[in-house]
């Protein structure tokens, strides 16, 4: 059954050359169209700017679509307001990149995670997120710990806490290993596969980097300059490109010698 | 903590003694002296009265003699005598105090209500017509010289609508008014000064509210706030606002001497009885003891300015631990 459904998606942006120049669009998402399955795990790849985290923040609804709809478990999030679509954010997350970016300096941990919980007026939010922040594997003292206290696979995993604690069906990872060495990628990695199977959750999982997207992904869409030029099951993809990009994108790979 | 605070009071100690050792180098090195300024203009001064006048203060000595002098009366807070009229540095401080200090906090109060919002709402309506017109209008205000524009403004409102008095802090004849009229009078005496003092600072204040506002904003646990569903307001207000205020710590910090010693040139323009006008007049007539005087209570107070700055930045941010 489709969660996340994406239609014909289009954002431009205007960029103009200094102060007087011409403007210039930039096609940071063309016309690009997919959905995602429940329960299966959704690898995006390509390099950097060709739009996959514009796209990322167009179906979280963090940035406005030029043109398009998005649908999540049927509902249209493209027709919804910013109070109409507030009790569907518990539906839907996100993790990004920089664990040192992504957490307030200020906010102590166990205020954070339940921050979300708040917004939604869950009386719970508190002993929740304290739950939460265990099933990440982190000591109960995380809670009243600031951020600048945590090393960064940790504060990873508070930011999976965060996205997680409303308990969404949707999870949109936006590069989230890309900033952490390559022993604690794996490890994020292997949380995020064990939450996905113990709470039944949904990826769309942003990447440049393939070998993280092959390890974790049912299928894999392949985006260059804002269009989706190849999606297909793991396997067929990375045995059997069809996409004259898709095969230089993996073959780059392959020729530093490095396993697939 | 206490040992921090400790270590750093401690190390102001030989950056007071430098800043005093240089300021006295300077004011003797300077061609001219309180000697020359009283007896050049005088025929009937002979050498041997101006050798009187020398030892009278002290300048006689040799510099070092009469520096380790200074320092030594420093030491039990004895900052000396005036040369121009014999009275206690201290009492000549205190005396100019209250008018620059109620001039200063007024000012800078007025500057944070003013400046720190402006910034923030400017740098929310990013790229919109608003932040253009502010951006421009603040790089003017930058540009604008206190000392024209007080000019200008004294001008209009003084000379020309006469609308306000122009110089001093109160009317010749405030002593024999009501108290009513005494503090409409006082006021009127404090608009302009206080206008072109907070003008000036607003735009440098509110465009640098404004970047480290838009740092803080492109920061991803703003977007996590914003995907979390949390209202805009919020965002700013509560997410983004305690972030991009920590810098303003350190200015506040550094607009503690400002508060005590006033601005020579304004107080000067304004015939502003205040520190700034006594450091003025003390330096046009060669008043060492004066000059040393404001000098170093002004370098205590930038390096307590300071002090205070770093201790209030371990309680705002949390990764900060001495």
């Amino acid at each position: 059954m489709e969660l996340v459904k994406v239609q014909n998606i289009v954002k431009h942006f205007r960029k103009q050359k200094g102060m007087f120049g011409a403007f210039e669009t930039v096609k940071a998402v063309d016309d690009v169209s997919f959905s995602i399955n429940e329960g299966e795990t959704l690898g995006l790849v390509g390099e950097s700017g060709c739009g996959k985290s514009t796209l990322g923040r167009i179906i979280i609804r963090l940035l406005r679509e030029d043109s398009g709809k998005i649908f999540l478990n049927g509902k249209e999030l493209t027709a919804l307001n910013f109070n109409e679509l507030k009790p569907l954010r518990r539906d839907m997350q996100i993790i990004f990149q920089d664990p040192f970016a992504s957490l307030n300096p200020r906010i102590r941990i166990g205020a954070a995670v339940a921050e979300t919980l708040e917004i939604l007026k869950d009386e719970d939010a508190v002993r929740k997120a304290a739950k939460m922040l265990e099933m990440v594997g982190l000591p109960s003292s995380a809670f009243s710990k600031y951020p600048h206290e945590f090393s960064g696979g940790q504060r990873q995993r508070i930011c999976i806490a965060r996205a997680l604690v409303s308990r969404p069906k949707f999870i949109l990872c936006d590069e989230p290993v890309s900033s952490l060495d390559v022993s604690v990628q794996a490890q994020i990695i292997n949380l995020l596969k064990d939450l996905k199977d113990e709470l039944g959750l949904t990826y769309l999982f942003i990447s440049h980097d393939l070998r993280v997207v092959r390890n974790i992904s049912d299928r894999v869409a392949v985006m260059k300059d804002g269009k989706v030029v190849e999606i297909a099951d793991n396997e067929t993809i990375y045995k059997y490109p069809v996409n004259a990009y898709t095969k230089e994108l993996i073959g780059s790979v392959q020729e530093t010698g490095k396993e697939l | 903590m206490a040992r921090y605070i400790l270590k750093r009071l401690l190390l102001s100690i030989p950056i007071l003694f430098g800043i005093s050792l240089i300021t006295f180098a300077v004011i003797h090195i300077t061609p001219g002296g309180p000697t020359v300024v009283q007896s050049q203009m005088n025929a009937k001064m002979s050498p041997d009265s101006i050798a009187k006048l020398k030892t009278l203060y002290g300048l006689d000595k040799p510099l070092h003699l009469q520096y380790l002098n200074w320092l030594s009366r420093l030491a039990r807070f004895d900052f000396g005598e005036s040369f121009n009229d014999n009275r206690p540095v201290t009492e000549k401080i205190l005396e100019r105090l209250p008018a620059t200090l109620q001039l200063n906090i007024l000012s800078l109060l007025l500057l944070f209500l003013i400046a720190v919002p402006l910034g923030v709402y400017s740098a929310a309506q990013e790229n919109s017509v608003f932040e253009r017109l502010f951006t421009s209008l603040s790089f003017v205000g930058y540009s604008i010289p206190a000392f024209w524009l007080a000019l200008l403004l004294m001008l209009f409102f003084g000379v020309w609508l006469q609308w306000l008095p122009i110089s001093g802090m109160a009317s010749v004849n405030a002593a024999n008014m009501p108290p009513v009229l005494q503090i409409y009078d006082s006021i009127q005496h404090l608009l302009l000064p206080l206008f072109v003092s907070v003008f000036g600072s607003i735009a440098g204040l509110s465009r640098y509210m404004r970047s480290g506002m838009l740092e803080v904003i492109r920061q991803d646990y703003i977007r996590t706030a914003r995907a979390k569903g949390l209202p805009e307001r919020d965002v700013l207000l509560k997410h983004a606002l305690r972030n991009a205020l920590l810098p303003v710590i350190t200015i506040i910090g550094l607009s503690i001497p400002g508060l005590i010693s006033g601005g020579f040139i304004f107080e000067t323009i304004f015939a502003w009885p205040g520190m700034g006008r006594l450091a003025y007049e003390s330096a046009m007539s060669f008043d060492y003891p004066v000059i040393m005087g404001v000098v170093t209570a002004g370098a205590l107070l930038t390096l307590l300015g300071n002090l205070f700055a770093d201790i209030a930045y371990a309680f705002a941010d949390p990764r900060i631990r001495y």
